[in-house]
């Protein structure tokens, strides 16, 4: 057969029964990079690097969430702008349910009972009857700057409206090149525990006289693409969101070889980016041990998810909530007891887990109307 | 914590006073439902995702399972 042929005709279609992971194991393959060192795939977002984060979205959840509200749909204009991702278990399906509303808009003026919110198009809504209001606006870092002296802040560049980078940062937000006695860790929107650590390591092979630290400091360009980054309009939601790229760079740093799995090809980059894949030669034996079972037990989770069907349960239920269409047909092998058909709907209302140690619990409730052979109907119930 | 995982905790705290056994944290908690107010959409995920959402499908009919390039 002809490869190059056979590629033209290939089409893809949805997978009939994928295997399921935790979100974090799926994201962050380093074989799905470009060969090459790893380049930064975040901060500026171009339109089309927009569409093909959007496309892999749509893909992975399996639509453009125009099944669940306008509000949320993912279709027109927003597919090249700057991609906005959430993980959350419930919401989706509670705004099927209805019981989430979606409201596009800003709070423009509010009393105790009635907000107001403006559309931005000159349409204005009210909603009254409120119980509560949370302010779900997010985190501001530069209160809590305050602490530092005035002239610290002038020369870090403090911007307290910048909510991505308060601070002008040198090597991936951990220290400044005028004042390199003061160091930050997880200094940046949405850290991972993976980068916090080599920033850790970072300062702390600055602060011991390393020259390969120091030129890094000197050689540094991250903070220009920070500072360019503060004032655009194309901005990633996660501006220092390339895991990899971060971790990498850090590694090549600090001279950290990545460990790769046991079956790899040498020069090949592969698997999921991963903290204790990037152990220094210096670790601690106990460190060492560490690492090496956090790797099994990872690899235990991908064997297990491959092979045994592992978290498919888990995805499934999950989405079992909502309301669905029930059509039953009974045929009764008592003869007391009638046969027929039931037509109604079945829920599955998500409660907190009634026994402990349980992960998920929904409250089951169905009803419709039964049609018993015999004729006529009556409505049915069941818990 | 985004607009999104509150919303949905919140909804979730109103579903379990409305389902759980014994008698509700609040009154009427069935009347309740949560206004989420947003500027831009966003794409939820939910805490596991597919691995191999899509196949490719070849002429032979032989279905390889292929990786997205994010």
């Amino acid at each position: 057969m002809n490869l190059s042929r056979s590629r033209l005709i290939s089409s893809q279609k949805k997978n009939p029964s994928p295997t399921f992971l935790p979100l974090d194991l799926v994201n962050y393959n380093l074989s799905w990079r470009p060969p090459g060192p790893i380049e930064n795939t975040s901060g500026h977002v171009t339109p089309e690097g927009a569409q093909m984060v959007h496309g892999f979205m749509e893909t992975y959840i399996g639509t453009d969430q125009t099944d669940l509200s306008k509000e949320i749909s993912m279709t027109g204009s927003v597919r090249s702008e700057p991609p906005l991702l959430a993980c959350s278990d419930h919401y989706t399906e509670f705004i099927r349910h209805k019981k989430i509303k979606l409201v596009t808009g800003k709070v423009t003026r509010s009393s105790l009972n009635t907000i107001e919110i403006a559309d931005g198009f000159g349409n204005t809504q009210t909603i009254s009857d409120i119980a509560a209001i949370v302010c779900a606006t997010g985190f501001d870092a530069s209160a809590s700057l305050s602490f530092l002296p005035g002239d610290i802040l002038e020369k870090l560049q403090f911007s307290p409206g910048s909510d991505e980078f308060p601070l002008a940062l040198n090597v991936h937000s951990t220290v400044n090149r005028k004042i390199p006695s003061l160091g930050f860790v997880g200094f940046y929107r949405s850290p991972y525990w993976g980068v916090m650590e080599m920033q850790a390591r970072f300062l702390s092979a600055l602060w011991s006289g390393d020259s390969k630290s120091a030129k890094a400091l000197e050689d540094d360009t991250t903070i220009n693409s920070m500072l360019k980054l503060r004032q655009d309009p194309r901005r990633a939601q996660f501006p220092m969101g390339d895991y990899a790229y971060l971790m990498e760079s850090f590694a090549s740093i600090l001279s950290i070889t990545r460990q790769e799995p046991p079956s790899s090809l040498s020069d090949t980059k592969t698997g999921i980016v991963l903290p204790p894949r990037y152990l220094p030669s210096s670790a601690s034996p106990s460190s060492q041990r560490e690492a090496k079972l956090s790797l099994e037990i990872i690899d235990r989770i991908f064997s297990s998810s491959a092979s045994q069907g592992k978290f498919v349960a888990r995805a499934v239920f999950r989405a079992l909530q909502g309301i669905w269409h029930l059509d039953r047909k009974i045929s009764s092998k008592l003869e007391t007891f009638p046969s027929g058909s039931l037509n109604g709907t079945a829920s599955f209302l998500p409660r907190s887990p009634t026994e402990e140690g349980k992960d998920m619990e929904y409250l089951y409730f169905e009803e419709g109307e039964f049609r018993p052979s015999w004729g006529g109907t009556m409505s049915a119930k069941r818990r | 914590m985004s607009g999104v995982e509150t919303a949905g905790s919140l909804a979730f705290q109103i579903s379990s006073a409305v389902n759980n056994p014994g008698e509700s944290p609040f009154p009427e908690p069935e009347k309740y439902v949560v206004c989420n107010i947003v500027q831009k959409p966003v794409w939820v995920m939910p805490l596991f995702f597919p691995k191999d959402p899509d196949v490719e499908v070849t002429e032979g009919g032989v279905t390889t399972k292929v990786l997205l390039v994010s």
